[in-house]
């Protein structure tokens, strides 16, 4: 080990070798079909002249301009794919459920499950509700195999819990009973550790008219049995949760209201019943942030030592922006992982936490705003069934996990909308509003006063911020769908 | 293997490009996407910011597919492509140095605690210190032992400029590493 070069050999050889062939991320079944803005063009075969590449740039730069604000690209690329091939023999890929299947009756909820692939938002498979007079209102993975899946009937309060698992392929199992089959009240949201022991939810009570109606959050730890229930205050509401791998700690936000301020907290799932103020202990404030900021969402990492977050200042408006950021637990330590245009509806993260799809709504009259945040931007694509995924909503389902909320005085997450004239009008958030269901209902008018949401998906990176548009904005956002890893 | 069984090979391996594109690059994935990953992170230092650039360089293939003639040109138009890749994202980052961005710290830092030598992690910081194209020629010489015919190839420049680039970067770097010492 004498010369320079036996001194590099080495340490290249050590340096990459901190690549465990087992660690990488695998190619996904139809990432081929995935469209680029050829942010990292490649050059070799094929390869331009170049007397031609600068002409050919600038028109294309003034091209892709004009039309990326249209479905124009979208549309010729996939025609460009093929439709119905076989899937290709690839490794295991990254399945997200979405809610879909809602008729325009809202009462009746998601009568089934799109599994969908997260990277090229291809369609796989659908799930029915098992009975007809059941429907879907919110779907949970810990490890992104193995789902579980909330289903209500009209007018019951309480929630049914079933699970199923992904194969390979993205493929369903059937629908069994959860270990835990059912829940004396309306889960708002639900979280699942990775290793599948803990089971956490946000729930509403049952009695809205009382007043003794408290949203709460539980926890089941499944090995031993227990359970263990924490109150809120007041009637806030918790817009986001999410466990750690084994499921000791709890993260939450709550959205801002009387006595509630938009916030993170930490909550151990083993601590006493009782209220949750008191047992928590606060990840980060949106305080820091302006006066008008709102934690939408968040989600921990699987070690507990990070959490990352969405944050927002603007209304959904066509200048509107938002931030993703990360706080170090131990440190406190908050930094910014990328800066984005629209409004930041939900983020799931990916059962690793190192991606995470976002709804992204945007103001929009006449379609789609593209982001000046670069990186790929993506189309829809084609499933081999040919179906697509239902059109993410604007309102992406937050903890409500409700088909469009109607903001009573009591609850405004009960399942009881109606699909009025009054009540498919777009809601007007306030600045500090960060649930989903805030902007749960930006489904058609009747009366086509309300000015249209514009929403797309959207896979980011967590480590690096990068974004890639899964499917473009769309004006006609359905409501209540969410996307869960 | 002789020439006629090297020629059947490759015509059959341009049926199966033809018959199944995705099965074709999924092969190659299995194949060859660590060893690209790899050489991404020599270049760029962390591992998420690698795959990235890996995965966007098989999607670029996927793109190219139906003018890609001779199957065999698929993994240096890769290697191409990775590179390339790799000095977008280096750009990306110096035009981000203004910005607080987020940059996970390279494989060969303390902070990283990757790599247990301290001098494998001197001579990596060394190399790092490298103009753009000292680092790739010698990535793909030292870590992939590529000729310098075909690192020409990748990097679309000639052979002379890649002997001198690394006989000047092999200097730099012993006379970094003698300070050091």
């Amino acid at each position: 080990m004498n010369t320079i070069e036996d001194r590099l050999r080495d340490a290249y050889r050590a340096a990459a070798e901190t690549v465990e062939p087992g660690s990488i991320r695998q190619l996904a079944d139809h990432a081929f079909t995935i469209s680029e803005t050829g942010s990292h063009s490649a050059s070799g075969p094929g390869r331009w002249p170049r007397r031609l590449i600068i002409p050919m740039a600038a028109a294309a730069a003034v091209a892709a301009i004009a039309v990326l604000t249209t479905l124009i690209i979208p549309g010729l690329i996939l025609g460009a794919h093929p439709r119905g091939g076989e899937t290709p023999a690839t490794p295991a890929t990254k399945f997200a459920a979405a809610l879909s299947g809602m008729p325009g009756v809202y009462s009746e909820g998601a009568k089934a499950l799109t599994i969908f692939n997260a990277i090229s938002g291809a369609t796989v498979a659908a799930i029915r509700a098992p009975r007809h007079d059941t429907y879907f209102a919110g779907v949970a993975t810990g490890d992104g195999h193995h789902f579980v899946a909330e289903l209500r009937r009209p007018g019951v309060c309480r929630t049914w819990l079933y699970q199923f698992r992904l194969g390979r392929a993205g493929r369903p199992g059937p629908l069994a009973a959860y270990p835990v089959p059912s829940i004396g009240d309306l889960l708002t949201d639900m979280a699942i550790s990775k290793d599948g022991s803990t089971l956490a939810y946000a729930a509403d009570g049952c009695a809205p008219a009382a007043r003794s109606f408290r949203a709460h959050l539980g926890v089941m730890h499944l090995a031993g049995g227990q359970a263990r229930r924490w109150t809120l205050p007041g009637r806030a509401s918790v817009t986001s949760l999410s466990l750690t791998a084994h499921g000791t700690l709890l993260a939450y936000d709550t959205r801002a209201g009387k006595l509630a301020r938009s916030a993170t907290y930490l909550l151990s799932t083993r601590a006493a019943d009782g209220p949750a103020a008191r047992r928590s202990r606060l990840a980060v404030a949106c305080d820091s942030f302006g006066r008008s900021a709102a934690i939408n969402s968040a989600a921990i990492t699987p070690d507990g030592r990070q959490v990352y977050f969405t944050t927002s200042r603007d209304l959904p408006t066509s200048n509107a922006r938002w931030q993703l950021r990360a706080v170090e637990l131990a440190t406190g330590r908050i930094r910014v992982v990328g800066r984005y245009a629209g409004f930041p509806a939900y983020l799931s993260a990916d059962p690793s936490v190192r991606y995470a799809l976002v709804v992204d709504a945007l103001a929009s009259a006449s379609g789609p705003t593209p982001s000046p945040t670069p990186s790929g931007i993506g189309s829809p694509v084609p499933s081999p069934g040919g179906t697509q995924l239902p059109t993410p909503s604007a309102a992406p389902s937050g903890k409500s996990h409700l088909p469009t909320p109607t903001p009573t005085a009591t609850s405004s997450r009960r399942p009881t909308p109606t699909p009025t004239a009054t009540s498919s009008r777009l809601p007007t958030p306030t600045p500090t509003a960060s649930s989903k269901s805030q902007l749960a209902t930006p489904a058609p008018s009747p009366t086509g006063s309300a000015r249209p949401l514009a929403a797309r998906l959207e896979l980011i990176n967590l480590t690096t911020g990068r974004m890639r548009v899964i499917y473009p904005a769309t004006s006609s956002a359905r409501a209540g769908t969410i996307f869960v890893w | 293997m002789n020439l006629s069984v090297e020629h059947a090979e490759r015509h059959a391996q341009a049926q199966r490009v033809e018959q199944s594109p995705g099965a074709f690059i999924a092969s190659l994935y299995r194949l060859h996407a660590i060893m690209l990953i790899r050489i991404a992170i020599l270049l760029l230092g962390d591992q998420p910011s690698a795959e990235d650039v890996v995965q966007d360089a098989f999607l670029a293939l996927q793109r190219g597919l139906p003018r890609l003639r001779d199957p065999e040109k698929a993994l240096p138009y890769l290697r191409t492509s990775v590179v390339n890749g790799c000095r977008s994202v280096q750009r990306s980052r110096s035009r981000a140095r203004r910005r607080p961005a987020v940059q996970h710290p390279p494989v060969w830092s303390a902070e990283a605690e990757a790599i247990a030598s301290e001098d494998r992690r001197a001579v990596l910081a060394a190399v790092a210190g490298l103009p753009a194209r000292a680092r790739e020629i010698l990535a793909l010489r030292y870590y992939l032992d590529l000729a310098d015919g075909e690192i020409a190839q990748t990097l679309g420049i000639s052979r002379s400029t890649v002997s001198s680039t690394a006989s000047r970067a092999l200097v730099t770097l012993a006379r970094k590493l003698e300070e050091q010492l």
